[in-house]
């Protein structure tokens, strides 16, 4: 393609000028020394609002980023925390109570090793008061009959089928078809707890002339083989006198708390 | 279409400009995103426009470099002036002549202003700017000329 001379003379005479501009801007700035030309002061207020908002959006996003970070940091030691608090709670219950039955637990080596921290991720709505789904599962080492207890370390029921890969789910010891070894703490009178899908369970199989009480202590007894001995389950809160037996009604303490967290007794010694 | 997405990439390629110069300390990166508009434009575009958006772009280059303004301007418009003259006989298919033609231009480019900045304001001559940074340059034009999908945006050829 050629061009024209005119055109190519229009091209230079641009070329030249262009360049001869920058040489000028060059020489205003040996001229003025590190004093600023206004050209310059042109450019600067032009390219500086670009870093300006740059620089503040970056600040901005890393201000957020930090606090993000910082707060992630702080769930997790909070959660860490709440962990061992509730690890502290369970061994401190257990020497608790070998302390305190120390002679009547001469005979019980049974120690537990590690739990596992869980999570409810649904209640069982059409039956109440029957079974819960929690968000660990066979891959967690969850097994059938393991002890489910609250965060106090009260008894709330045991692991039962279905046990998926991730979920598995928990008999209460609210559910009509549940049966806890237990006794009445203070004197040791021995029963089987039954649910009945509410709030309140019974005490069975205790005579008529036993000593009860409202508002005494009922914990597992360990003789059923699933349940350890010595975790409280609830509190006497009624008493009906029958012909040969008497009518105790237990109202587990779970049922008073919600029960978002619970913990899986993992491993038995 | 194309041509948003050719502004869009501009745009890009000129905040991206701006994070080097602000994270150059911690990326050790020393690029010249500028100058790849520039070398389109060149490609692209007469030698009247040419000349004139080497001359802002240059403008903007020594606003983030040495803030003297013109001496990169000066020196960008020479190099976009005979890159206008010169592309239509190098092969820009191939990729290794890509890199070549950004690398060579650029480091030609950066001697001229290297020149005006030793000898008029008494800056020492800077490896980093007629070595390395043509050098990386090259590589990173030559990285966005890869792609076909790249080649068809910015219809080099």
């Amino acid at each position: 393609m050629f061009q024209s001379g005119n055109q190519k003379e229009q091209k230079i005479t641009v070329l030249v000028l262009v360049l001869f501009l920058n040489l000028f801007l060059m020489s205003s700035s040996i001229i003025l020394k590190n004093k600023r030309s206004l050209f310059q002061n042109v450019i600067s207020s032009f390219a500086s609002p670009f870093q300006i908002g740059f620089q503040k959006t970056i600040d901005f996003i890393s201000f957020e980023l930090k606090h993000y970070v910082f707060l992630k940091d702080t769930f997790d030691k909070y959660y860490d925390l709440k962990k061992r608090i509730t690890k502290l709670k369970y061994e401190n219950y257990i020497l608790r109570k070998k302390i305190e039955g120390f002679g009547f637990l001469k005979s019980i080596e049974k120690k537990f090793d590690s739990f596992i921290v869980t999570e409810v991720i649904s209640v069982d709505n059409s039956i109440p008061f029957n079974s819960v789904m929690i968000n660990k599962g066979s891959k967690d080492g969850i097994k059938k009959n393991m002890v489910v207890l609250n965060k106090k370390v009260e008894l709330v029921g045991k692991i039962v089928e279905p046990i998926t890969w991730f979920t598995s789910r928990v008999r209460l010891v609210t559910s009509n078809i549940s049966g806890v070894g237990a006794y009445i703490k203070d004197n040791k009178l021995e029963g089987l707890l039954t649910g009945g899908n509410n709030k309140l369970c019974n005490f069975n199989y205790l005579i008529e002339t036993m000593p009860v009480k409202v508002d005494d202590l009922v914990i597992t007894s360990g003789t059923d083989k699933i349940f350890p001995p010595y975790i409280s389950i609830g509190k006497v809160v009624k008493i009906t006198k029958g012909h040969l037996i008497q009518e105790v009604y237990v109202k587990p303490f779970f049922v008073e708390e919600s029960i978002k967290q619970l913990i899986i007794i993992k491993d038995e010694k | 279409m194309k041509n948003r997405i050719r502004v869009l990439l501009f745009v890009l390629l000129f905040f991206a400009q701006i994070i080097i110069n602000r994270y150059i300390n911690v990326l050790t990166l020393n690029i010249d995103l500028l100058y790849l508009i520039i070398l389109y434009i060149s490609i692209k575009k007469g030698v009247v426009k040419t000349v004139v958006f080497a001359s802002l772009i240059g403008w903007a280059t020594d606003y983030f470099t040495c803030g003297i303004i013109g001496v990169f301007g000066f020196s960008r418009v020479i190099t976009a002036f005979l890159i206008n003259e010169v592309f239509r006989y190098i092969d820009l298919r191939k990729n290794i002549f890509v890199f070549l033609f950004i690398a060579i231009s650029l480091a030609f480019s950066n001697i001229i202003a290297n020149i005006f900045l030793h000898f008029i304001f008494g800056y020492k001559i800077l490896l980093s700017l007629v070595v390395y940074q043509p050098l990386l340059t090259g590589f990173v034009g030559m990285i966005l000329n890869i792609f076909p999908k790249m080649k068809k945006v910015l219809n080099v050829y």
